[in-house]
């Protein structure tokens, strides 16, 4: 730009000099012709005509005029963003924020979304769906999913990714459409030991062929090869990267040695690549074993026989289609395979029907199922899935945010051109072009918006980190955090939007302000009659634009308050226990291999000793702690009546002291001891909700159970509790004494639950020191997650309902202010007839506030259309909240009016005389 | 206002470039020197508009057909001298020919029996 002023310069001073030499060689011939100098000058600058006229035609014979323009028009913008700084920095300040906000979103989006995964050539991979349109009943026998698997319509039958390991095998073997069919068998999370240190962490089952079909290359050692992956085959595992290099502190030669998963050694194969996070983008696991590590690292032989058979479906398969083959084609082969073998499973059955299936006969199975393909180009939709709607939510917020400072600036931007119109009049008058002065007007948008896309990348350069910590992992690792690095799609998006933006905030005052009634203009300014006949236009754009502002800011805040209440509804709710005082801390004895008869008396010393700690009032242990997302389900029969049938109950594993640790009402019987957990005991507690439901409240004591083939008898009633989260509602609960296994232990303190973590880990330390204390945390702390998508959400619709509020304070009173400075004569010559203050004071107000309400009443009726979309957000709160409307509303209004009073004030404060003898 | 203009002969579109580098074929000229040469040739009819003239010479120097430097006049004054390049002498054949060409066909039209009406 620089270059381009400079060039321009030397042009004009030459092409003066050669214009003065020509002046000066014609006044010499007049000189010669007898002219005094003085007259020969004349004649000479008569004969030239209009000097600069000349030049100017001559420049234009240059070329590139529209270049030499915008560099005019840039310098000249600059010096009128110079000349008013509260004005500039005002206005990109706002559109910072507003870019920055939108754009930090969008670099959240445009990970989880769009960016591909980092692999070889990933638009060739498909992830496998089998599809019914029946209800079923289909050939498996269990199941188990990951999620990732996309949405599934329940309009439309059945839809799923789990594929049994012989599906794997058939396909891998007998296609001709793919380069390679590989499986990924969802997370292991285990017990790691290694030099003595044992630790939790997860990793992921995949196939053999896993990273060759993926095409990513190890950065150290070797991967998993399809011989790795067999029964017999020793026992290998691949380590990602961040987990190398934290764990194993980048050493090379943990290549070939052993670490221990479960209490088996697996020897460390190779290093996958930093970029390597395997199928779904989010949290990363540490490490990869093959499918068949599952029987090694888990008791498969009790807990999960047959996960090998046809009907155990538990794998996601991924293929890589052959660039020559139509997806179609490939598709179509799969279902044709998938089909057949499906066919020839269940005449297999036939011949051998299973116990449970003769105990359950069941109508034909389904195995009429569909194929299709969805592309994994951008990897699992796990994070999508989880995030994307939060996200577009935020967004549409952001969105709001921008055109509230669209609409602020061309407020701003109106009245600026309206204090112009002198100046534009003249420049009209001198012979200047309409669409010339638009499009200086205009560079000064642009330029406005450019210097607010340059902060609003540094804005959201800043947010999009936060917005990573608050709404998807509140301790990224830095590997995530990298994955979150704007890009060029992210640049694009701001440099998009800061253009949008330059258009929609600049182009109607340029229009406007260029429509100038020179006469009017020159006469004089503002006050007269015919001064705030033309300045009536401005006011209606302006007002028009305040309303509008209004109306976006009170949808943000509305929708603000509904995530607000949503926050304020669950941190209020009642779980049915205390949360207060309470530590929390799993072992699992089962993934360290403690032999079962151990494991009793392993708990019983642990609830000793710490209950011998001081400051504690109680420990329990259960399955797995309240409020934290563990829940299993299943159906039970109450002897007593045989005409219920099965009904579906929620369970609880609990030990000795339960009810009293977690402050859970007792209603009858009496609470559990340590004699109770004892393999083969037979009594039970139920809560209120299952005497509600299926007892009618009459005689729960002595009631009995039948679960499986035990029969139990209640022993005691005990008050609801929100046992899943506390978004959860109450239901059907029993509670089961629990002599041992994978505990989750639960502590009643005195003090803050905190000071008691060391001294609880040395008593686990010194019980059982091969057992890692995992997720030791206050229970508080624990809620606190279960809730924080609706915590981070509240907050961040907050920040921007703030926000929005500021912006249309800001609006509205920058249209009021410049409209009473405008009308000040006016005012004056009001009060110099009598005029009480009073009168001014309401006469200024109404025309600040009537369209202020006017956008509010838009506003709200926006709102009420456009809250829907965040219902699945709410928890006890309507999407039409008149709580949170009216006070929304209210707030609203009353920082309205607050903008409007200081300059309404102002008003009130003109001095006649000062004002009619001012001009 | 309009009648200064009216004794004096208003130059055909492009007439102005193909004067240029006529006059400009005698030898390198300034643009003052360039306006009196065409002045005196004409017999004083033709008064080059300055206001036409430079953005002219400025036309065809970016369009190559002349090219243009700074020299010491002989009256110790710096002016900005032109000439005309290879490429301005071919495209002036041309512009004569069609010019030569032009001036013929309007002659025909103007007197098509020689006789006519003249008498």
């Amino acid at each position: 730009m620089k270059f381009l002023f400079w060039r321009r310069k030397r042009r004009d001073e030459e092409l003066d000099a050669e214009i003065q030499s020509h002046l000066n060689m014609a006044a010499r011939d007049h000189v010669e012709r007898g002219e005094t100098p003085r007259q020969a000058r004349d004649s000479a600058r008569r004969e030239i005509g209009n000097v600069a006229l000349v030049k100017e035609a001559t420049r234009e014979a240059w070329g590139r005029r529209w270049l030499r323009d915008v560099a005019q028009d840039l310098a000249y913008a600059l010096r009128q963003l110079r000349r008013s700084p509260g004005f500039t920095v005002v206005a990109i300040l706002t559109l910072a924020l507003g870019i920055g906000a939108n754009t930090a979103i969008f670099t959240l989006i445009n990970t989880v979304m769009l960016t591909r995964l980092p692999v070889g050539h990933a638009e060739q991979l498909v992830l496998l769906h089998w599809m019914s349109h029946s209800k079923g009943p289909f050939l498996w026998t269990t199941s188990s999913s990951f999620g990732g698997c996309g949405t599934s319509d329940p309009g439309s039958g059945n839809t799923n990714c789990s594929f049994s390991f012989p599906d794997y095998e058939n396909f891998r073997a007998h296609t001709q459409s793919f380069q390679g069919v590989t499986a990924y068998g969802g997370n292991a999370f285990v017990h790691v030991e290694m030099n003595g240190q044992a630790t939790r962490a997860f990793g992921q089952y995949v196939s053999g062929d896993f990273f060759s079909v993926l095409e990513t290359r190890p950065a150290l050692g070797r991967f998993l090869e399809p011989s790795d992956d067999l029964p017999g085959a020793p026992s290998v595992v691949v380590l990602e990267y961040n987990y190398w290099q934290t764990r194993f502190n980048r050493d090379p030669k943990v290549i070939g040695q052993t670490v221990n998963l479960n209490n088996v050694p697996f020897t460390i194969a190779g290093v996958a690549l930093p970029e390597f996070y395997g199928l779904a983008p989010g949290p990363r696991p540490s490490f990869w074993v093959p499918l068949h590590a599952h029987e090694r690292l888990n008791d498969d032989s009790k807990m999960n026989p047959g996960l090998f058979d046809a009907r155990a479906i538990w794998l996601y398969i991924v293929g890589r289609v052959k660039t020559s083959v139509p997806v179609e084609r490939a598709r179509v082969e799969l279902e044709t395979m998938y089909r057949g073998s499906l066919a020839n499973e269940v005449s297999e059955t036939a011949k051998t029907p299973s116990e449970y299936e003769q105990t359950h006969p069941r109508g034909a199975i389904d195995t009429n199922l569909g194929i299709s393909l969805t592309s994994v180009e951008h990897g699992l939709d796990t994070l999508r899935g989880n995030y994307s709607t939060q996200l577009f939510v935020l967004m549409g917020a952001a969105g709001l945010i921008l055109l509230i400072a669209c609409a602020n600036i061309a407020n701003l931007l109106l009245g600026r051109a309206s204090t112009r119109r002198k100046e534009i009049a003249i420049r009209l008058a001198l012979g200047a072009s309409r669409g010339r002065l638009v499009r200086q007007l205009l560079t000064e948008s642009v330029l406005l918006a450019f210097f607010g896309f340059a902060t609003g990348l540094l804005v959201s350069a800043w947010a999009s980190i936060g917005l990573v910590h608050l709404l998807i992992s509140s301790r990224p690792s830095a590997a995530f955090l990298a994955l979150f690095q704007p890009d060029y799609r992210v640049f694009g998006f701001a440099a998009g939007i800061a253009a949008i933006a330059a258009i929609s905030f600049g182009l109607i005052p340029a229009l406007a302000g260029t429509r100038v009634s020179q006469g009017d203009a020159l006469k004089g300014e503002g006050g007269t009659a015919d001064g705030r006949q033309s300045s009536l236009g401005h006011n209606l754009l302006g007002r028009g634009l305040v309303a509008a502002e209004m109306a976006l800011a009170l949808v943000v805040l509305i929708g603000a308050g509904l995530f607000l209440r949503t926050l304020i509804t669950l941190e209020t709710i009642d779980p049915g226990f205390r949360t207060d005082h309470l530590l929390v801390f799993s072992l699992s004895p089962s993934s360290a291999k403690t032999p079962t008869d151990k494991i009793p008396a392993l708990g019983q010393e642990l609830e000793r000793r710490i209950g011998a700690l001081p400051g504690v009032e109680s420990v329990t242990w259960s399955g797995g702690a309240l409020a934290t997302g563990g829940l299993s389900m299943g159906p039970v029969k109450v002897q007593e009546h045989p005409e219920l049938g099965e009904v579906p109950t929620q369970f609880v594993n609990i030990g000795p002291r339960y009810f009293e640790t977690l402050k859970i009402p007792v209603l009858a019987g009496r609470d559990i001891t340590v004699d109770d957990c004892q393999k083969g005991f037979q009594g039970v507690w139920i809560d209120r909700a299952f005497a509600t439901k299926f007892l009618k409240n009459a005689n729960e004591l002595g009631t009995h159970i039948v679960f499986g083939k035990s029969s139990l008898e209640v022993i005691g009633v005990v008050g609801d509790v929100r046992v899943q989260s506390v978004k959860a509602n109450f239901k059907p609960t029993i509670y089961m004494a629990m002599p041992g296994g994978d505990f989750s232990f639960q502590i009643r303190i005195a003090g803050n639950p905190k000071s008691l973590e060391n001294p609880v880990r040395q008593i686990v330390s010194d019980v059982a020191s091969n057992l890692p204390v995992s997720g030791m945390q206050s229970l508080q702390e624990a809620i606190d997650e279960d809730i924080s998508e609706e915590n981070s959400m509240a907050r961040l619709s907050s920040g921007l309902g703030l926000l929005a509020l500021v912006l249309a304070a800001i609006g509205i009173y920058g249209v009021l202010a410049y409209s009473v400075s405008r009308r000040t004569r006016e005012i004056a010559v009001r009060i110099s007839l009598g005029a009480m203050r009073r009168d001014i004071l309401r006469l200024v107000l109404k025309e600040g506030l009537a369209p202020a309400v006017l956008g509010a009443g838009i506003g709200l009726l926006a709102a009420w259309g456009l809250t829907r979309l965040i219902a699945t957000f709410l928890y006890q709160v309507k999407p039409v909240d008149p709580v949170t409307f009216a006070g929304a509303t209210v707030v609203l209004l009353a920082i309205a009016a607050l903008a409007c009073y200081v300059p309404a004030r102002r008003a009130t404060k003109v001095d006649p005389m000062v004002a009619l003898r001012y001009e | 206002m309009k009648d200064r203009y009216l004794n004096r002969i208003e130059l055909l579109q492009g007439t102005l470039d193909m004067l240029i580098l006529q006059t400009l074929q005698w030898g390198p000229r300034h643009g003052y020197g360039l306006s009196q040469s065409i002045r005196t040739n004409s017999g004083e009819i033709l008064k080059v508009d300055t206001g036409s003239l430079y953005p002219a010479l400025h036309r065809l120097e970016k369009q190559k057909l002349i090219a243009a430097e700074w020299k010491v006049s002989e009256n110790n004054q710096r002016t900005r001298v032109y000439k005309l390049t290879v490429k301005g002498k071919k495209q002036l054949i041309s512009e004569r020919s069609k010019w030569s060409q032009l001036s013929e066909a309007i002659a025909g039209v103007l007197n098509p029996a020689k006789s006519e009406g003249d008498a």
